[in-house]
């Protein structure tokens, strides 16, 4: 029997990530259209991870710019990575401004990633994001096209001054009228990135005949779907259709894996623990953690290229940060209520940018022939407002952490002029990773000068 | 007595009324007497051709598991990897908030594959001897009831030929009959004819709705009171006629609410109207509130879930879920509310002393409306408006500076909102929601009740927009229980979840017939299913616009 491997560790060492227990081991993850056996340059990769409720700016942003910035209060912990990391400030995303009013969430969520502006009404209606514009590039190369992480939904309730609450959820977008699935709970998706490509033991012949039986029940699928919408009126039928397209592109999914290839092992370290929910809020410290820890192995082995993280919707939401001494709901700070709450939010911001500082060092950690992967990654930490009094779009708090495959230095404090357009950072994103996009969103008028 | 003000908005009106003008708004106007001196106004007359448009409608997460459970006649969750449906205007079972991105399909697929398995494993499909028969007239005898059920319709042999084929493939590749029909299984269940919930479009179309088929009158009652397909009492029902008569579809419809089945309706209908199942995600502060723990979370979302069953299935009117002088307690909550131990497991209690009962006064509502650390009058006072009086108030539209600094020290909250509202950027709405959470002031964060907040006495007075004034829980329950406003919210929030779509304003000719009836019959919502399932957008169909 032929233990089949998988070829990423030959190019992607992994060093941290607890290997001290027997660590379950993904199997047969690449398409056989992805790199090969040459040597190319490494991969690039792309995410976007976003904070709620805005900053405190007056801690957040530095005094002065360029290269040899002193890190404000709350971009303290960032000194281990400051060097691969680029604060930009001034960004505007006007999209996220309902027509002539100050941003209501669910209208800067749902514009978050899309530049575009949402419809307020019953019917969705919003732009691409720009993760799904990175994914649909780069999921050629990998099993799984993009992640999107989070945030659990509290259903009911129509409290969403009068636009859709899908837009508080989901900030990617396949396309104007439909989020991208997300998955919320870390434990399933560690699962699914082990599932993929099948158990551990499975024999070349094994794999043969899993291949060839999903193959089956998704022809039997597709004609089922081409027979039913030949029945439907046309608007029912663009329903189905999505449906059609997606069975289409598992099956070519499918088609392309390549069952006899023997590949090298990638851990992906250890399963997260049960039942973690971003809402059982004093353990949202180890979901935050799980999920990050899930987009960094997901990146180290080259599962996906492309990620979002949105670790919870911006409601007016009970949350209180009581690990760091903090009675208050976030929400609430948000809006300066409460003693202390510049301080408080500094406290809070700080502690996120600390974490996300940790799940930067892992990806710096993790060394690829020409760098590491954080040194290949374009990575933005934003929120949809800048300060949550204000719920304005523009002077937006932005971190731009990992180098784009060093095509551009780290270590600067950039500040634009006011309402330079987020989705020009956009487009350096996609630039980045191999899209030559020109336009994005609703107002990119340049590729960010980095 | 209520008078029904007739609010004259032509654009709902578009030939819906006739000659009679009835409200369509139903503002309350000092609703002085009690429920029952309703006016008699003309019953507003609205054909079939008053309907918005009905769009296609995939399975929600909560309905595939529930369609999967009733399928394999025991509880399973396959469709637990799907991510959780989206909340689109009030409910998760919304068509017009849903679509679907590749990536989707292939959590189906997984879904699936689970269900085929344990399917076939539990011989649902029946067995056949497949060594005197052979695989492929086997496949057709266990699949073609299996796909007709799984498809809640009567199907035509010719559309499992394909899956029958590929039973037979499938042996002849290698695999096992019960590998092969599995995978046929699998891919019965990962159709869109079990994934979505088809109605055929007429042949001809009038631009005009039509009446559906006895069949796809079932699936939407099935789907309505159960969030699962029509068990086989249902599909007889429809083979013997019995659908097409108003005395037989309502005979059917008090079958299945009186079926545990119907649980279905208030976890999903009653809790997502009322937010109850956000009661599981409240997260307290737990130095100010210690104790909040999984079990008492859980017996808050469980009180007003038995509170709401109870009026659902018995002849208790609405209005009267404000003023109940019952709940439902387990120990864990009793002893929340300093109430005597009830025993072992959930009892219904008398309340006598006025500080419990009402929808008001459960610590789920109360809790969900809270801050961390403290009430939120604000949030209890839109919640009265959006859930129970269905007026949403749109975000400030010249909201161009920052909110006002609160200072927390040695006031109580009240006092701090009434400086908030004298800021004229806050005001108009705040001057509508705050003074009915003012009301509820003598309940905590977590819904205890208080004396004092912050070390000041509490003070309950309040208005009911527009200008009813109350002081406490007690008299806003009263306001809120003669105010006929709440009932074509009611009937508005039901008629949403039932038809699984948003309402327009060619449906509200539908929505003011069914409140005036609703109102008539005494205000109980067992009675408002059987009148919406009896009206023309339950029966009838329009199909969606052609998009190009």
């Amino acid at each position: 029997m032929t233990v089949r491997k998988w070829e990423l560790s030959r190019r992607t060492l992994l060093r941290g990530a607890g290997a001290a227990i027997a660590l379950p081991v993904l199997e047969q993850m690449m398409p056989s259209i992805a790199r090969a056996q040459t040597a190319g340059p490494a991969p690039r990769r792309l995410a976007a991870f976003h904070v709620p409720y805005g900053v405190n700016m007056a801690t957040w942003t530095p005094a002065a710019t360029g290269a040899n910035y002193a890190l404000p209060e709350t971009l303290t912990p960032l000194a281990p990575v400051k060097g691969k990391v680029n604060v930009i400030s001034n960004l505007a995303n006007r999209a996220g401004y309902a027509v002539g009013t100050p941003g209501e969430h669910p209208c800067g969520m749902g514009a978050y990633l899309t530049a575009s502006r949402p419809n307020l009404g019953l019917t969705l209606g919003n732009g691409i994001s720009v993760d799904q514009v990175a994914a649909n590039h780069l999921k050629q190369f990998t099993k799984i096209p993009s992640l999107q992480l989070g945030p659990h939904e509290l259903s009911g309730g129509g409290d969403c001054q009068g636009y859709s609450c899908v837009y508080m959820t989901n900030i990617s977008w396949v396309n104007g009228t439909t989020p991208a699935t997300r998955d919320v709970d870390p434990r399933v998706v560690f699962n699914r990135l082990m599932s993929v490509g099948g158990p551990v033991t499975e024999t070349d012949a094994e794999a043969a005949k899993r291949k060839r039986q999903r193959l089956s029940v998704l022809d039997s699928v597709k004609s089922d779907t081409a027979a039913l919408n030949a029945k439907l009126g046309s608007a029912d039928k663009k329903k189905v259709d999505q449906y059609l397209t997606g069975v289409r592109e598992l099956e070519v999914r499918v088609n392309a894996i390549d069952t006899t290839k023997t590949r090298a092992a990638c851990q992906l370290g250890n399963e997260p623990a049960a039942n973690l929910q971003q809402w059982d809020f004093d353990k949202f410290p180890a979901f935050n953690t799980a999920m990050m820890d899930l987009i960094a192995l997901a990146f180290q082995c080259d599962l996906t290229r492309v990620a979002t993280y949105l670790p919870y919707a911006p409601y007016p939401s009970p949350y209180a940060y009581s690990w760091l001494g903090i009675p208050d709901g976030h929400h609430d700070l948000s809006h300066l209520q409460g003693t202390n709450p510049e301080q408080k939010l500094t406290m809070i911001d700080r502690w996120l940018v600390g974490e996300f500082t940790k799940f930067l060092q892992k990806l710096d950690a993790m060394q690829e022939p020409d760098g590491t992967v954080l040194d290949n990654s374009i990575i933005m930490y934003s929120s949809e407002i800048g300060s949550g009094n204000l719920h304005n779009h523009d002077k937006l708090p932005v971190l731009l952490a990992g180098l784009g495959g060093k095509t551009f230095a780290g270590g600067r404090h950039v500040s634009f002029a006011n309402e330079e357009p987020v989705a020009n950072l956009y487009l350096k994103m996609l630039n980045t990773i191999g899209v030559n996009a020109t336009s994005f969103g609703m107002d990119s008028n340049r590729v960010l000068p980095l | 007595m209520i008078r029904r003000a007739t609010i004259v908005a032509a654009a709902l009106l578009s030939g819906c009324y006739g000659e009679s003008k009835i409200d369509v708004f139903q503002q309350a106007v000092a609703p002085t007497e009690p429920a029952a001196a309703f006016p008699k106004a003309p019953i507003p007359v609205c054909g079939t051709k008053e309907l918005a448009p009905t769009p296609i409608r995939r399975l929600t997460k909560y309905e595939f598991n529930r369609t999967a459970s009733d399928l394999l006649g025991a509880p399973i969750q396959p469709a637990r990897a799907l991510p959780d449906d989206s909340s689109h205007f009030g409910f998760t079972n919304n068509a017009d908030g849903q679509s679907l991105d590749p990536a989707m399909v292939e959590r189906y697929e997984t879904a699936s594959a689970e269900l085929a398995t344990a399917l076939v494993q539990a011989q649902k499909l029946g067995t056949c001897d497949v060594a005197a028969k052979g695989a492929e007239a086997c496949a057709r005898a266990l699949l073609a009831p299996f796909a007709a059920k799984a498809w809640r319709r009567p199907i035509a042999a010719t559309e499992i030929d394909k899956q029958v084929a590929a039973v037979r493939d499938n042996v002849a590749a290698g695999d096992s009959f019960t590998e092969a029909l599995t995978l046929s299984v699998q891919a019965v269940v990962l159709s869109p004819n079990f994934l979505y919930r088809v109605e055929a479009d007429p042949a001809i179309r009038t631009g005009e709705p039509t009446r559906i088929s006895d069949h796809e009158l079932a699936v939407r009652l099935s789907y309505f009171l159960w969030s699962s397909l029509p068990d086989d009492a249902l599909r007889a029902a429809v083979e013997a006629g019995k659908l097409s008569t108003q005395e037989g579809l309502l005979a059917e419809t008090r079958r299945m609410l009186a079926d545990p089945r119907s649980k279905a309706l208030t976890e999903k209908f009653g809790d997502e109207w009322l937010e109850v199942s956000k009661a599981g995600t409240i997260a307290p502060n737990p130095t100010l509130f210690p104790g909040v723990d999984a079990a008492l979370k859980d017996a808050m979302k469980k009180e007003t879930e038995l509170v709401f069953d109870e009026f659902l299935r018995t002849d208790r009117s609405y209005r009267s879920l404000f003023t109940a002088d019952f709940t439902y307690l387990d120990d864990r909550l009793a002893a929340h509310y300093g109430l005597p131990a009830v025993g072992a497991g959930t009892k219904r209690v008398q309340m006598t002393d006025g500080k419990r009962g009402g929808i008001l006064k459960q610590a789920g509502f109360l809790s969900i409306t809270s801050a961390p650390n403290r009430t939120s009058i604000v949030k209890r006072g839109q919640w009265v408006l959006s859930r129970l009086l269905c007026e949403e108030l749109a975000f400030p539209d010249n909201m161009a500076a920052e909110l006002p600094k609160m200072q927390a020290e040695g006031t109580t909250v009240r006092a701090q909102l009434e400086a908030h509202r004298t800021d004229p950027k806050c005001s108009a709405c705040h001057a509508r929601m705050d003074p009915i959470g003012f009301g509820l002031e003598h309940y905590d964060a977590v819904g205890r009740w208080r004396e004092k907040d912050n070390g000041v006495a509490v003070d309950t007075k309040g208005v009911l927009p527009p200008n009813l004034t109350f002081e406490g829980a007690d008299a806003l329950a009263d306001l809120l229980a003669k105010d006929v406003r709440v009932s074509t919210c009611a009937v508005k929030n039901m008629t949403t979840f039932a038809l699984g779509r948003s309402l327009r304003d060619v449906d509200m000719c539908n929505v003011s017939r069914l409140a005036y009836q609703f109102d008539e019959g005494g205000s109980r919502l067992g009675d408002l299913v059987g009148l919406i399932v009896t009206s023309p957008a339950f029966t009838h169909r329009l199909p969606p616009k052609e998009v190009p």
